[in-house]
């Protein structure tokens, strides 16, 4: 019988999958009630295996499980179609949605955690930040300020990302048992410094015209 | 998203609550659980064998463990070459009534680890077995998605028929970077708490060792650094002194001469190591295996050399790795070495397969083919003696296993008399 954290990791890779097929050219632009339909049949058929594998299972030994805040910020992109699609009024503008919850908020703590972890879980000095994941009660203090600081400043999505990525890896949701794994992956950093970026090149042009 | 926004608070509270008490529970690690060993009087015993029995297919990486019933369990990988989609693990049984190796069995194939385990997985290797504290036998080897064995992550299954069959395997996340980069080499231990120690070590862009504690269901309670990144570390090997006090040695990947083994220590049972330092023991970037003797003595198998792995010795120290002395050189084929033509190499490496199991040689063409296949490229063959793995038994015998020449794993039965034997003729030796 297939794990309960077998099937939460393989449903995190084919979420990630279909979120980035439904951005492809030709798929991106459908109808909202059809694209629904495509969705649903796409997202079963990363899980079917084809021979050995299914899709979900081949990329997952490439993604690895995702992080919380990764799904939850895949899931939001397709808030709009989907509003649309089950026949609810149609929501805000993408961009001002997310600023309105905070992303660039979000996007900033993923940033300086991965500054943080990633070059000393590399090997970078004797001390290994990795090590706080494993139930390091001062580690969980420090998340639960941040998250409260985010609900005051009303950064919903910095609070709620941090809080579900607690609240996941409290009841074992994936394989891990280390918190930063729930609460970041590679490729999420990758995603927020391009965020970024981006916006910092469009204030900067912005502000010169 | 005001509805969400005052949601949050019930989510905090509940997340909070429950991962504080998470934290709480996580037991704590006080001591080791040393190893009982009650040494039998016997004479004095020497044997070799090799065992495995495929021939025309590469090995490496063996590691033994000591069955209920005296029996030694060996495994090790096995395919048409390292890193090949046909590698498995396969197993055999030693039986030390007769003397003899039983036929090899395969354990787990990349195919079942890539079903159990839900992802894809291009090779495995290294296959280590401890004890757990109910008896079980856990295994832990490393698997590969992409790219190569910098890559890895561990597997982990368990048996509860002594090795016969097997659990499907689970995956052990260890790394926040794609779970990658953590390899397995050296035998698991157990603290006092009956949580297991595994040794492992990180290859992606710096090289360093690590070590695991696992609970009884295989999860990772924690992972302790051993040495910094650009301390070139590998393979840890864990010599227990006593249930606060152990010094672990470490094959050195770096290249600030001179090359050792680098060795930490703790005395408190692991919860704090000693910096990293350079042994007296030569290394030329190769494994290492050791075991620590019921009155203290320390035993290491390794290449004893700084370039190379044409030689293995066996050295023993008496006061806890300050000095080192040579026991005995189990394989030396330095010189032959310097003669790398395949003419010579069939004569010699004949003899060897002889001396190494007296019980081959109706297959002794067929094992020196097998041999020169996997050894002699575009006419220069190179010998290779690796990757040890040595465990003393209940009764203090000791069985060593290593990659010989990556076409057989090859297995050492000695005892303490011999050992002791040994040691009065080296002292003997050295006098003169």
């Amino acid at each position: 019988m297939m794990h309960f954290t077998d099937i939460t990791g393989l449903a995190g890779v084919a979420l990630t999958l279909l979120a980035l097929t439904l951005r492809l050219p030709g798929i991106k632009h459908l109808p909202a009630k059809p694209k629904l339909a495509l969705a649903c049949v796409l997202f079963i058929a990363l899980l079917i295996p084809f021979g050995n594998l299914s899709a979900a299972e081949f990329m997952r030994g490439v993604l690895a499980d995702l992080s919380i805040p990764t799904l939850l910020l895949l899931l939001l992109a397709q808030r709009e179609w989907l509003n649309s699609a089950l026949g609810r009024s149609r929501a805000r503008e993408q961009d001002s949605l997310l600023q309105h919850l905070g992303f660039i908020q979000t996007l900033l703590f993923v940033v300086i955690a991965a500054v943080v972890l990633y070059p000393f879980a590399l090997g970078l000095g004797m001390y290994d930040p990795y090590r706080w994941g494993f139930g390091n009660i001062g580690f969980i203090a420090g998340l639960l300020l941040v998250a409260l600081l985010a609900w005051v400043k009303q950064y919903t999505l910095l609070a709620l990302s941090i809080s579900l990525a607690v609240l996941a890896w409290s009841v074992g949701w994936y394989e891990s048992n280390n918190l930063w794994n729930y609460l970041l992956d590679p490729w999420l950093a990758i995603y927020a410094v391009g965020g970024l970026l981006k916006r910092a090149v469009t204030h900067r042009s912005g502000r010169k015209s | 998203m005001q509805g969400t926004r005052m949601l949050i608070p019930g989510i905090m509270l509940i997340a909070y609550t429950s991962a504080f008490y998470k934290a709480s529970s996580v037991p704590v690690a006080t001591s080791f659980q040393v190893p009982t060993v009650e040494v039998t009087a016997s004479p004095a015993r020497f044997e070799t064998h090799f065992a495995s029995s495929k021939t025309f297919v590469q090995v490496h990486a063996a590691s033994v463990i000591e069955l209920r019933d005296g029996r030694i369990r060996c495994f090790w990988f096995s395919g048409s070459h390292e890193g090949a989609k046909d590698v498995a693990i396969h197993s055999a049984v030693f039986d030390p009534l007769k003397s003899q190796w039983g036929g090899e069995t395969v354990t787990v194939t990349r195919e079942q680890t890539q079903h159990a385990l839900h992802r894809m997985v291009a090779k495995l290797g290294n296959p280590v077995v401890g004890r757990a504290a109910d008896g079980s036998l856990r295994m832990f080897y490393v698997t590969v998605s992409v790219g190569g064995w910098a890559g890895a992550s561990i597997a982990t299954m368990t048996s509860n028929d002594e090795g016969e069959t097997w659990s499907e395997p689970r995956r052990l996340v260890t790394s926040p970077f794609i779970n990658i980069s953590t390899l397995v080499k050296g035998p698991p231990f157990l603290y006092s708490d009956g949580t297991m120690g595994v040794p492992v070590y990180h290859e992606f862009i710096s090289k360093f060792a690590e070590m695991l504690r696992i609970d009884k269901n295989g999860k990772v309670l924690d992972k302790q650094r051993l040495a910094a990144g650009g301390q070139g570390t590998l393979q840890p090997v864990m010599l227990m002194q006593s249930a606060q006090t152990a010094q672990v040695l470490m094959r050195y990947a770096g290249a600030l001469v001179p090359l050792r083994v680098v060795t930490v220590s703790t005395q408190d049972a692991g919860q704090h190591w000693s910096a990293p330092l350079k042994s007296g023991l030569r290394n030329p970037d190769a494994a290492i295996t050791g075991v620590t003797l019921p009155d203290g003595r320390m035993l290491v198998v390794l290449n004893d050399l700084e370039h190379g792995r044409e030689a293995l010795s066996l050295m023993l120290s008496a006061d806890g790795g300050k000095t080192w002395r040579e026991v005995k050189k189990l394989e030396d084929q330095v010189a032959a070495s310097a003669q790398p033509d395949e003419a010579h190499f069939n004569v010699n490496v004949q003899t060897l397969i002889s001396q190494s199991d007296a019980n081959i040689s109706t297959q002794l063409a067929q094992y020196v083919d097998s041999t020169k296949r996997t050894v002699c490229k575009t006419g220069r063959c190179r010998y290779e003696f690796s990757y040890p793995y040595m465990i003393q038994t209940q009764h203090g015998d000791f069985h060593l296993v290593y990659t010989w020449n990556r076409t057989f794993i090859k297995h050492i039965w000695f005892n303490q008399a011999w050992l002791n034997q040994n040691l009065e003729n080296s002292a003997h030796d050295a006098l003169h």
